[in-house]
């Protein structure tokens, strides 16, 4: 593909996104019925918050962004176990110990970092890192950027102000209500990729994908910044 | 590291330049797309006009729900004028009170204002209409030296305040209220109840209605 075919297909995969952020914007975080729910809950409520979390992750376009960025050059499934599996513990430690510790952070600034996990992963999958010459350890790199993904979700929780009553059984049950979420998303992830994959194109479009994968990682770090010197 | 964790080699290494030009073009359009549509819908920010000229920025507004008349709505109305009511009592110290009560229908509403020279104990609560003391309601009560607000009665009955002076000077209490009464009921420390009447708002002089 010659230059201005592929400078073309960026704008057009970028108008694409442009066109569902605003929805996709309006829909994400915790909505004002399910705050009113979890708000009136004391005590013990396992399936409402198995629901919530896996609710959260399938919802959540940053998760999902990052998730397409973490798996996009992921052929085995092997590996693709391995880095989810290194995902999932970054964000379990940070959203179980950020809840029950009473660990409380900026929610804006948190989606900030998480939007950089975006463009970060998208770099990374263009060859950026191999253009300037550096490797940055891939795992830890999921791992940390993990860390900040369950910090987020730990700031949504929050704002919510738990009761305190069954709030461990709670936590971990939106936790693994997360993960379910987490295996949905990304088996549907999957099985795109992997039809995409077979096609001849996959290769040849894989650094405009990932460019718009940037994109959309520096719309929500601008979104989230604007957030916090707005509000 | 495994090999096929990584980048596959085929998918080349870009151009320095090709890298830069990609970067920078997710930077512009995520940098227009913030500006013209996302800031002005979720923040009311909107440097361009692009909110204000597509109508996005009255996302960012909250509106207040429309109003409409119906019978859960704003309007209630009622079937008989409102009154207004202003009583003054004199509470002895250590322990004297009084309760003064208004009869007001279920749905009946009245606005209230009180004030005493000193602070005393409180307690806004009812008694409903043909039911025993023990079916009382307390709404609010506590130790205040004034209290203002509306209210609305839940159901047949009376419905008033409670006042005790627990101090060691004598108090004055002041209460003013206007509603939907018919009549008022005051029971004092010494055992002594009294039935008010209440006056007729005298509504100000203007040109009488044609008949």
């Amino acid at each position: 593909m010659d230059r201005p075919t592929r400078v073309f297909f960026l704008l057009i995969a970028c108008v694409t996104v442009a066109a569902i952020w605003p929805s996709a914007a309006a829909a994400h975080g915790v909505s004002a019925r399910d705050a009113d729910f979890v708000q009136s809950i004391d005590g013990v409520a396992i399936a409402p918050f198995l629901y919530l979390g896996a609710k959260h992750m399938v919802t959540g376009y940053d998760h999902l962004l990052f998730l397409v960025g973490v798996i996009f050059f992921l052929y085995r499934p092997k590996d693709v176990l391995l880095y989810v599996s290194l995902f999932t513990l970054g964000h379990s430690i940070t959203l179980l110990g950020g809840v029950l510790f009473d660990v409380r952070a900026n929610a804006h600034i948190i989606d900030a970092v998480i939007g950089l996990s975006v463009v970060y992963k998208a770099f990374e999958n263009m060859g950026g890192f191999e253009r300037l010459g550096v490797r940055p350890n891939t795992r830890a790199a999921v791992m940390v950027f993990g860390l900040f993904h369950g910090f987020g979700l730990a700031t949504k929780l929050q704002e919510l102000a738990l009761p305190q009553n069954g709030l461990v059984t709670n936590i971990v049950s939106f936790n693994i209500g997360v993960e379910l979420g987490q295996f949905l998303a990304l088996t549907a992830i999957l099985i795109g990729l992997t039809y995409w994959r077979a096609r001849p194109g996959f290769l040849s479009h894989a650094f405009a994908t990932n460019t718009v994968l940037m994109a959309g990682g520096f719309m929500l770090m601008g979104y989230q910044l604007t957030g916090y010197f707005v509000e | 590291m495994s090999e096929l964790a990584d980048r596959p080699a085929s998918s080349g290494v870009p151009s320095s330049r090709t890298l830069a030009t990609a970067t920078a073009v997710a930077l512009v359009v995520a940098a227009v797309i913030l500006a013209t549509i996302v800031l002005p819908a979720e923040y009311g920010v909107d440097p361009l006009g692009t909110g204000a000229a597509t109508g996005l920025i009255g996302l960012s507004q909250t509106q207040p729900p429309p109003i409409v008349a119906s019978e859960s709505g704003p309007v209630r109305p009622q079937p008989v004028d409102y009154k207004v009511d202003t009583r003054q009592f004199t509470l002895e110290p250590y322990g004297g009170y009084v309760e003064y009560k208004y009869q007001l229908a279920a749905g009946a509403t009245m606005l209230y204002s009180w004030t005493a020279t000193g602070e005393v104990n409180f307690d806004l609560h009812t008694e409903p209409a043909g039911q025993p003391s023990s079916a009382s309601d307390s709404f609010e009560r506590g130790a205040a030296r004034e209290g203002r607000g509306s209210y609305t009665a839940p159901y047949d009955g009376i419905h008033g305040w409670f006042w005790e002076n627990a101090g060691d000077d004598p108090v004055t209490v002041t209460v003013t209220t206007v509603g939907f009464y018919t009549a008022a009921r005051e029971f004092r420390d010494d055992g002594s109840t009294a039935e008010h009447a209440i006056r007729d708002v005298v509504l100000p002089p203007g040109p009488s209605p044609a008949p």
